[in-house]
């Protein structure tokens, strides 16, 4: 049996270990327990590593046109937020304007527009403004609501 | 105790109140309808936003598909088949769009397009329900097709406001007269309000302050800062209607948007009031 053994050539006995690409020797990491496995899963996924995209390699051209495209935003948004403020001080001297009249008219409207409303709250009937409007767009039936 | 006296003040130079009558001065609503849905979006809006979207897709990490879908399972099986896969990289040939970069089945070099498989389900199983296709509700309702400015339905994605015909003076926000026994003007606002319209409405008052004042002279609209004698003053309150509806009998009223108040009231009165108007 000896001699046999030792007449099969020393590259065969590393081919069977190889069927079609197919491994069919164990390898030669030491296998982990599920709890293990799961806990190494949960950090790849975390982990970036292997998940990163390319970097962004933009030419010159694209460069100014992604600076472009900004500075149009900005300067969208800059419009936008000082309409917004003018139309806010134009409203707020207004309430100033409205309360100073007020108090030469009629001292009493005055005291009481004045007092502090403790405990009002903001109504949770108002809905914020969403994409694609409900079934029921207007709730006409109204609950009493008298104190 | 310190007492401190408003030597500046110019207040204190005015008649004081007694002498003004109480039918001089009206109380005013703004009602508000907010907006339902979202504002539309411009075109420059809506091509900004898609960049930027693009931008964040392509630059996103790769989706961790072994961990939402159990090697092996029939799950992951049928969330393989519904990729598309990209061109791995074969030695010897040449690839037009660059050679492929590949990791974890996906392209490196551009966004990661995950196809979400369709389920397929009998009519009749109770599965076929949670797998329909979303469609959602049109954001042009019936209002706005009939253009029934009467309606609470119609531009949804705008503010409206309400405003009723004066015989008098025009189209202008509802304004009440002051009553010795109702005199607060948040109070009369919503009272004069509620006997217009109906008790089925709901509100929700912003403030007692008023917002602004209007000052008529012999039914003429004149400068808020004007100070003569017998001005007639409106006092005006904001409020938000929650839910329920305006319905007078007899009166013309309408929910408008800023631009469309521009083109009923008149001039006068849209520069006295422009900046109440909401823009969006």
């Amino acid at each position: 049996m000896n001699t046999i053994n030792s007449k099969i050539p020393k590259f065969q006995s590393s081919i069977i270990q190889q069927i079609r690409g197919i491994r069919t020797k164990k390898s030669r990491v030491a296998t982990v327990s599920t709890g293990t496995q799961r806990v190494i899963t949960q950090l790849s996924v975390i982990s970036g590593r292997k998940k990163y995209p390319r970097l962004l390699k933009l030419s010159n051209e694209d460069r100014i046109r992604h600076e472009t495209i900004n500075k149009a935003w900005s300067l969208y948004q800059k419009d936008l937020r000082n309409e917004r403020n003018e139309q806010l001080e134009l409203q707020y001297n207004s309430i100033l304007n409205a309360l100073n009249d007020l108090k030469q008219v009629d001292i009493e409207l005055f005291k009481v527009a004045n007092k502090k409303e403790k405990g009002k709250r903001f109504p949770i009937d108002l809905r914020i403004p969403v994409d694609f409007p409900a079934n029921k767009v207007w709730h006409y039936e109204v609950k009493s609501n008298k104190k | 105790m310190i007492v401190l006296k408003r030597c500046l003040s110019t207040a204190s130079n005015v008649k004081s109140s007694s002498q003004i009558p109480l039918n001089s001065i009206k109380s005013a609503l703004l009602l508000v309808r907010q907006p339902i849905v979202t504002p539309d979006l411009t075109k420059f809006e809506e091509v900004y936003y898609n960049y930027q979207e693009e931008l964040e897709r392509r630059l996103m990490w790769t989706f961790p598909q072994y961990y939402y879908f159990k090697k092996g399972s029939l799950s992951e099986r049928r969330f393989v088949k519904a990729q598309k896969g990209p061109v791995s990289k074969q030695p010897g040939v040449f690839f037009q769009k660059g050679i492929p970069d590949i990791v974890h089945n996906r392209e490196r070099r551009s966004k990661q397009e995950i196809i979400i498989p369709k389920e397929e389900y009998d009519e009749s199983s109770s599965m076929s329900d949670f797998n329909r296709p979303v469609v959602p509700n049109s954001r042009i309702t019936e209002a706005d097709k009939t253009n029934n400015v009467k309606s609470l339905e119609r531009k949804l994605p705008r503010t409206l406001h309400l405003l009723i015909k004066d015989e008098k003076l025009g189209w202008k926000l509802p304004s009440f007269e002051l009553s010795e026994k109702d005199k607060l003007l948040h109070r009369n606002a919503e009272a004069g309000m509620r006997n217009l319209g109906g008790e089925s409405i709901n509100t929700w008052t912003v403030s007692r302050k008023p917002t602004a004042v209007l000052k008529y002279l012999s039914n003429k609209l004149v400068d808020s800062k004007e100070n003569s004698e017998g001005l007639v003053r409106e006092f005006i309150i904001k409020s938000h209607i929650l839910s329920g509806e305006f319905s007078p009998k007899d009166i013309e009223y309408a929910w408008l948007t800023k631009e469309e108040i521009k083109d009923k009231v008149s001039k006068e009165y849209y520069e006295a009031t422009e900046f109440l108007f909401s823009r969006v």
